[in-house]
Protein backbone atom coordinates (compact mmCIF):
# COMPACT_ATOMS: atom_id res chain seq x y z
CA UNK A 1 0.00 0.00 0.00
CA UNK A 2 1.58 3.16 -0.58
CA UNK A 3 0.71 5.68 2.38
CA UNK A 4 1.39 9.04 0.70
CA UNK A 5 -1.24 8.47 -2.67
CA UNK A 6 -3.92 6.96 0.13
CA UNK A 7 -3.34 9.93 2.58
CA UNK A 8 -3.81 12.34 -0.55
CA UNK A 9 -6.39 10.46 -2.10
CA UNK A 10 -8.53 10.44 1.51
CA UNK A 11 -7.21 14.59 1.82
CA UNK A 12 -9.27 14.65 -1.79
CA UNK A 13 -11.91 13.03 -0.35
CA UNK A 14 -12.44 15.04 2.08
CA UNK A 15 -12.08 18.35 -0.17
CA UNK A 16 -14.77 16.38 -2.27
CA UNK A 17 -17.14 16.41 0.58
CA UNK A 18 -16.84 19.69 2.44
CA UNK A 19 -19.72 21.79 1.25
CA UNK A 20 -21.35 21.88 5.02
CA UNK A 21 -18.35 23.37 6.18
CA UNK A 22 -18.21 27.21 5.58
CA UNK A 23 -15.84 30.37 6.03
CA UNK A 24 -17.03 33.08 5.45
CA UNK A 25 -17.52 36.43 7.51
CA UNK A 26 -19.54 34.95 10.50
CA UNK A 27 -17.04 31.98 11.42
CA UNK A 28 -14.67 35.14 12.39
CA UNK A 29 -16.94 36.82 14.22
CA UNK A 30 -18.36 34.01 16.57
CA UNK A 31 -17.28 33.14 20.28
CA UNK A 32 -14.97 30.25 21.10
CA UNK A 33 -16.59 27.13 22.20
CA UNK A 34 -12.99 25.77 23.65
CA UNK A 35 -12.97 24.84 27.10
CA UNK A 36 -10.66 26.61 28.38
CA UNK A 37 -11.69 29.88 27.37
CA UNK A 38 -15.20 28.81 28.73
CA UNK A 39 -13.46 28.35 32.20
CA UNK A 40 -12.13 31.95 32.36
CA UNK A 41 -15.35 33.10 31.13
CA UNK A 42 -17.45 31.55 33.35
CA UNK A 43 -14.84 32.94 36.47
CA UNK A 44 -15.87 36.09 35.16
CA UNK A 45 -19.50 35.90 36.07
CA UNK A 46 -18.88 34.19 39.37
CA UNK A 47 -17.41 37.05 39.88
CA UNK A 48 -20.22 39.29 38.79
CA UNK A 49 -22.90 37.08 40.78
CA UNK A 50 -20.82 37.74 43.94
CA UNK A 51 -21.66 40.97 43.11
CA UNK A 52 -25.16 40.37 43.09
CA UNK A 53 -25.09 38.71 46.49
CA UNK A 54 -22.91 41.46 47.97
CA UNK A 55 -25.24 44.14 47.33
CA UNK A 56 -28.68 42.99 49.05
CA UNK A 57 -26.30 42.42 51.69
CA UNK A 58 -25.21 45.97 51.67
CA UNK A 59 -28.89 47.60 51.11
CA UNK A 60 -29.99 45.02 54.27
CA UNK A 61 -26.72 47.11 56.59
CA UNK A 62 -28.21 50.30 55.79
CA UNK A 63 -32.04 49.24 57.07
CA UNK A 64 -30.63 47.29 59.67
CA UNK A 65 -29.91 48.15 63.51
CA UNK A 66 -26.59 47.81 65.40
CA UNK A 67 -24.47 45.34 65.47
CA UNK A 68 -26.51 43.40 62.77
CA UNK A 69 -25.31 46.74 60.51
CA UNK A 70 -22.21 46.04 61.40
CA UNK A 71 -22.09 42.27 60.60
CA UNK A 72 -23.54 42.98 57.39
CA UNK A 73 -21.06 45.72 56.43
CA UNK A 74 -18.39 43.66 57.18
CA UNK A 75 -19.42 40.60 54.97
CA UNK A 76 -19.85 43.14 52.37
CA UNK A 77 -16.61 44.73 52.57
CA UNK A 78 -15.38 41.03 52.88
CA UNK A 79 -17.08 40.10 49.68
CA UNK A 80 -16.20 42.87 48.01
CA UNK A 81 -12.34 42.90 49.20
CA UNK A 82 -12.50 38.52 48.10
CA UNK A 83 -13.64 39.99 44.23
CA UNK A 84 -11.32 42.36 44.31
CA UNK A 85 -8.31 40.53 45.01
CA UNK A 86 -9.60 37.27 42.29
CA UNK A 87 -10.22 39.54 39.79
CA UNK A 88 -6.64 41.42 40.25
CA UNK A 89 -5.03 37.57 40.01
CA UNK A 90 -7.26 36.56 37.32
CA UNK A 91 -6.10 39.37 35.65
CA UNK A 92 -2.54 38.69 36.13
CA UNK A 93 -2.84 35.29 34.48
CA UNK A 94 -2.64 35.67 31.14
CA UNK A 95 -5.43 33.57 29.83
CA UNK A 96 -4.73 34.31 26.19
CA UNK A 97 -3.52 30.84 24.23
CA UNK A 98 -0.99 31.36 21.54
CA UNK A 99 -1.73 28.98 19.40
CA UNK A 100 1.13 29.94 17.15
CA UNK A 101 3.20 28.60 19.38
CA UNK A 102 4.74 25.04 19.80
CA UNK A 103 2.73 22.54 20.60
CA UNK A 104 5.19 21.42 23.71
CA UNK A 105 5.01 25.00 24.82
CA UNK A 106 0.92 25.64 24.18
CA UNK A 107 -0.18 22.77 26.39
CA UNK A 108 2.34 23.54 29.58
CA UNK A 109 1.00 27.02 29.71
CA UNK A 110 -2.22 25.96 29.35
CA UNK A 111 -1.96 23.46 31.96
CA UNK A 112 -0.69 26.28 34.45
CA UNK A 113 -2.83 28.49 33.74
CA UNK A 114 -5.81 26.17 34.39
CA UNK A 115 -4.28 24.89 37.54
CA UNK A 116 -3.83 29.05 38.64
CA UNK A 117 -7.58 29.90 37.57
CA UNK A 118 -8.87 26.63 39.39
CA UNK A 119 -6.76 27.80 42.71
CA UNK A 120 -8.91 30.70 42.39
CA UNK A 121 -12.05 28.85 42.62
CA UNK A 122 -10.61 26.59 44.98
CA UNK A 123 -10.16 29.20 47.49
CA UNK A 124 -13.69 30.88 47.30
CA UNK A 125 -14.54 27.83 48.01
CA UNK A 126 -12.28 27.64 51.41
CA UNK A 127 -13.26 31.20 52.28
CA UNK A 128 -16.76 31.75 51.28
CA UNK A 129 -18.53 28.32 52.03
CA UNK A 130 -17.54 28.26 55.70
CA UNK A 131 -18.39 32.08 56.02
CA UNK A 132 -21.78 31.98 54.72
CA UNK A 133 -23.64 29.58 57.15
CA UNK A 134 -22.40 30.93 60.52
CA UNK A 135 -22.80 34.56 59.11
CA UNK A 136 -26.73 33.75 58.24
CA UNK A 137 -27.23 31.92 61.42
CA UNK A 138 -25.23 34.96 63.03
CA UNK A 139 -27.13 37.27 61.62
CA UNK A 140 -30.99 35.32 62.21
CA UNK A 141 -29.68 35.41 66.31
CA UNK A 142 -29.04 39.19 65.92
CA UNK A 143 -32.52 39.96 64.42
CA UNK A 144 -33.77 38.01 67.65
CA UNK A 145 -31.56 39.27 70.26
CA UNK A 146 -29.82 42.75 69.40
CA UNK A 147 -26.86 41.67 71.37
CA UNK A 148 -23.78 40.10 70.31
CA UNK A 149 -22.85 38.97 73.58
CA UNK A 150 -26.04 37.67 74.45
CA UNK A 151 -25.53 35.47 71.33
CA UNK A 152 -21.92 34.90 72.44
CA UNK A 153 -23.27 33.66 75.98
CA UNK A 154 -25.38 31.08 74.36
CA UNK A 155 -23.53 29.04 72.38
CA UNK A 156 -19.92 26.89 73.53
CA UNK A 157 -16.95 27.95 71.91
CA UNK A 158 -16.03 24.36 71.52
CA UNK A 159 -19.12 23.83 69.38
CA UNK A 160 -18.40 26.92 67.11
CA UNK A 161 -14.61 26.30 66.43
CA UNK A 162 -15.21 22.48 65.79
CA UNK A 163 -18.63 23.18 63.37
CA UNK A 164 -16.07 26.06 61.63
CA UNK A 165 -13.57 24.30 61.23
CA UNK A 166 -15.87 20.81 59.68
CA UNK A 167 -17.13 23.83 57.51
CA UNK A 168 -13.75 25.09 56.17
CA UNK A 169 -12.79 21.65 55.74
CA UNK A 170 -15.56 20.43 53.84
CA UNK A 171 -15.56 24.02 51.61
CA UNK A 172 -12.04 23.14 50.72
CA UNK A 173 -12.91 19.53 49.60
CA UNK A 174 -15.78 20.58 48.18
CA UNK A 175 -14.24 22.93 45.86
CA UNK A 176 -11.25 20.58 45.01
CA UNK A 177 -13.96 17.74 43.82
CA UNK A 178 -15.83 20.06 41.86
CA UNK A 179 -12.44 21.13 39.83
CA UNK A 180 -11.33 17.63 39.73
CA UNK A 181 -14.88 16.40 38.17
CA UNK A 182 -15.10 19.46 35.52
CA UNK A 183 -11.64 19.51 34.84
CA UNK A 184 -9.35 16.85 35.99
CA UNK A 185 -9.71 14.77 32.72
CA UNK A 186 -9.08 17.85 30.16
CA UNK A 187 -5.51 18.36 32.46
CA UNK A 188 -5.05 14.58 32.15
CA UNK A 189 -5.60 14.85 28.77
CA UNK A 190 -3.39 17.55 28.28
CA UNK A 191 -0.48 15.77 30.49
CA UNK A 192 -1.06 12.67 28.84
CA UNK A 193 -0.44 14.68 25.26
CA UNK A 194 3.30 16.46 27.15
CA UNK A 195 3.87 12.51 27.73
CA UNK A 196 3.33 11.24 24.26
CA UNK A 197 5.63 14.21 22.76
CA UNK A 198 8.38 12.68 25.21
CA UNK A 199 8.09 9.35 24.48
CA UNK B 1 -4.67 42.48 5.54
CA UNK B 2 -8.53 42.41 5.18
CA UNK B 3 -10.71 39.63 5.92
CA UNK B 4 -11.36 38.94 3.08
CA UNK B 5 -7.92 38.44 2.15
CA UNK B 6 -7.79 36.13 5.25
CA UNK B 7 -10.96 34.11 4.02
CA UNK B 8 -9.58 33.72 0.50
CA UNK B 9 -6.02 32.39 1.83
CA UNK B 10 -8.29 29.91 4.21
CA UNK B 11 -10.25 28.89 1.46
CA UNK B 12 -7.22 28.37 -0.90
CA UNK B 13 -6.19 25.93 2.07
CA UNK B 14 -8.79 24.53 3.41
CA UNK B 15 -7.87 20.90 2.48
CA UNK B 16 -5.13 20.83 5.67
CA UNK B 17 -8.22 22.54 8.02
CA UNK B 18 -10.20 19.59 6.53
CA UNK B 19 -7.94 16.81 7.21
CA UNK B 20 -6.96 17.71 10.72
CA UNK B 21 -11.09 18.49 11.41
CA UNK B 22 -11.84 14.51 10.36
CA UNK B 23 -9.17 12.85 12.02
CA UNK B 24 -9.64 14.76 15.29
CA UNK B 25 -13.04 15.22 15.81
CA UNK B 26 -15.70 12.59 16.67
CA UNK B 27 -18.50 12.95 14.89
CA UNK B 28 -20.08 15.27 12.31
CA UNK B 29 -21.26 17.71 15.10
CA UNK B 30 -18.18 17.83 16.62
CA UNK B 31 -16.29 18.52 13.53
CA UNK B 32 -18.49 21.21 12.67
CA UNK B 33 -17.66 22.73 15.81
CA UNK B 34 -13.75 22.05 15.81
CA UNK B 35 -14.23 24.05 12.28
CA UNK B 36 -15.15 26.71 13.21
CA UNK B 37 -12.49 27.14 16.61
CA UNK B 38 -10.19 26.58 14.09
CA UNK B 39 -11.16 29.52 11.67
CA UNK B 40 -11.89 31.69 15.01
CA UNK B 41 -8.34 30.87 16.30
CA UNK B 42 -6.49 31.84 12.97
CA UNK B 43 -8.53 34.92 12.59
CA UNK B 44 -7.89 36.14 16.09
CA UNK B 45 -4.03 35.06 15.48
CA UNK B 46 -3.87 36.45 12.05
CA UNK B 47 -2.04 39.74 12.87
CA UNK B 48 0.78 38.20 14.11
CA UNK B 49 0.81 36.26 10.66
CA UNK B 50 4.32 37.40 8.79
CA UNK B 51 3.99 37.88 5.11
CA UNK B 52 7.00 35.76 4.52
CA UNK B 53 5.94 32.54 6.84
CA UNK B 54 4.31 30.31 4.33
CA UNK B 55 0.40 30.53 5.31
CA UNK B 56 -0.33 26.75 5.24
CA UNK B 57 2.45 26.27 7.43
CA UNK B 58 0.96 28.72 10.15
CA UNK B 59 -2.61 27.48 9.34
CA UNK B 60 -1.15 23.43 10.15
CA UNK B 61 0.12 24.77 13.33
CA UNK B 62 -2.60 26.48 14.56
CA UNK B 63 -5.12 24.13 13.27
CA UNK B 64 -3.06 20.96 14.98
CA UNK B 65 -3.20 22.92 18.58
CA UNK B 66 -6.52 23.73 18.56
CA UNK B 67 -7.38 20.19 17.81
CA UNK B 68 -5.02 19.06 20.94
CA UNK B 69 -6.65 20.94 22.98
CA UNK B 70 -10.06 21.10 22.19
CA UNK B 71 -12.64 18.97 23.94
CA UNK B 72 -15.06 16.69 22.12
CA UNK B 73 -18.71 16.50 23.21
CA UNK B 74 -17.73 12.75 23.70
CA UNK B 75 -14.66 14.04 25.92
CA UNK B 76 -17.16 16.79 27.18
CA UNK B 77 -19.88 13.89 28.83
CA UNK B 78 -17.03 11.99 30.05
CA UNK B 79 -15.40 14.67 31.84
CA UNK B 80 -18.98 15.48 33.99
CA UNK B 81 -20.69 11.85 33.85
CA UNK B 82 -18.03 9.25 33.41
CA UNK B 83 -20.42 7.87 31.15
CA UNK B 84 -19.10 8.78 27.75
CA UNK B 85 -16.87 6.35 25.55
CA UNK B 86 -14.46 9.29 24.23
CA UNK B 87 -12.45 6.51 22.19
CA UNK B 88 -15.58 5.78 19.85
CA UNK B 89 -15.81 8.19 16.55
CA UNK B 90 -17.73 7.85 13.68
CA UNK B 91 -16.49 6.99 10.01
CA UNK B 92 -17.13 10.17 7.96
CA UNK B 93 -19.63 8.84 5.73
CA UNK B 94 -18.58 10.58 2.58
CA UNK B 95 -15.38 8.05 2.82
CA UNK B 96 -14.63 5.34 -0.23
CA UNK B 97 -13.27 1.84 1.27
CA UNK B 98 -9.81 2.57 0.81
CA UNK B 99 -9.58 6.11 2.32
CA UNK B 100 -11.57 4.73 5.15
CA UNK B 101 -9.12 2.12 5.54
CA UNK B 102 -6.67 4.62 6.14
CA UNK B 103 -8.81 6.70 8.13
CA UNK B 104 -9.30 3.98 10.93
CA UNK B 105 -5.43 3.13 11.09
CA UNK B 106 -4.79 7.04 11.76
CA UNK B 107 -7.69 7.07 14.59
CA UNK B 108 -5.71 4.18 16.36
CA UNK B 109 -2.79 6.51 16.21
CA UNK B 110 -2.81 8.27 19.72
CA UNK B 111 -3.24 12.10 19.19
CA UNK B 112 0.62 13.43 19.18
CA UNK B 113 1.51 10.80 16.50
CA UNK B 114 -1.70 11.00 14.83
CA UNK B 115 -0.40 14.85 14.33
CA UNK B 116 3.17 13.84 13.27
CA UNK B 117 2.37 11.32 11.05
CA UNK B 118 0.37 14.12 8.95
CA UNK B 119 2.74 17.08 8.81
CA UNK B 120 4.87 14.03 7.73
CA UNK B 121 2.29 12.89 4.87
CA UNK B 122 1.62 16.02 4.04
CA UNK B 123 5.65 17.16 3.17
CA UNK B 124 6.89 18.88 6.06
CA UNK B 125 10.31 17.08 6.87
CA UNK B 126 11.45 16.58 10.34
CA UNK B 127 12.98 19.70 11.32
CA UNK B 128 10.27 21.86 10.32
CA UNK B 129 7.97 19.11 12.58
CA UNK B 130 10.20 19.60 15.07
CA UNK B 131 9.40 23.58 15.33
CA UNK B 132 5.86 22.91 14.91
CA UNK B 133 5.89 20.77 17.87
CA UNK B 134 8.38 20.89 19.80
CA UNK B 135 10.57 17.55 19.58
CA UNK B 136 13.68 17.69 18.56
CA UNK B 137 14.69 16.81 15.12
CA UNK B 138 16.64 13.39 16.17
CA UNK B 139 13.53 12.47 18.16
CA UNK B 140 11.15 13.22 15.46
CA UNK B 141 12.82 10.87 13.45
CA UNK B 142 12.88 8.23 16.09
CA UNK B 143 9.09 8.84 16.20
CA UNK B 144 8.23 8.84 12.80
CA UNK B 145 9.96 5.33 12.44
CA UNK B 146 7.91 3.62 15.08
CA UNK B 147 4.57 5.75 14.01
CA UNK B 148 4.91 4.25 9.97
CA UNK B 149 5.52 0.77 11.38
CA UNK B 150 2.74 0.91 13.42
CA UNK B 151 0.50 2.49 10.80
CA UNK B 152 1.88 -0.76 8.60
CA UNK B 153 1.02 -3.45 11.36
CA UNK B 154 -2.34 -1.87 11.69
CA UNK B 155 -2.98 -1.67 8.13
CA UNK B 156 -1.65 -5.08 7.09
CA UNK B 157 -3.95 -6.19 10.01
CA UNK B 158 -7.32 -5.52 8.06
Amino acid sequence: MDLQQEWENMGAEFIDHSASYTVDYNSIRKESKGLFETMVKNLYYKMTWIRVISIPVLIGAFFAEAPLKYLLLTVFVVYEIGRMLSIRSLKKINTQIDYTAITRTILTQQIAVMKQVLWIEKIWGAVFIPLAAPVGYLASQLMQYKNIFTIWHQWEPVYIITGWLVLTATGFLLAGWMNKIAFGKYLKKLNDQITQLEE
Amino acid sequence: MSEQDFLQLVEANKGIVLKIVNLYADDAEDRKDLHQEIIFQCWKSYSSFKAEAKFSTWLYKISLNVSLTYLNKKEKAARLNNTGKPDEYVVPAELSERADHLYQAIRQLNEIDRGIIMLHLDGYDNAEIGEITGISKNNTGVKLHRIKQQLTNILNKK
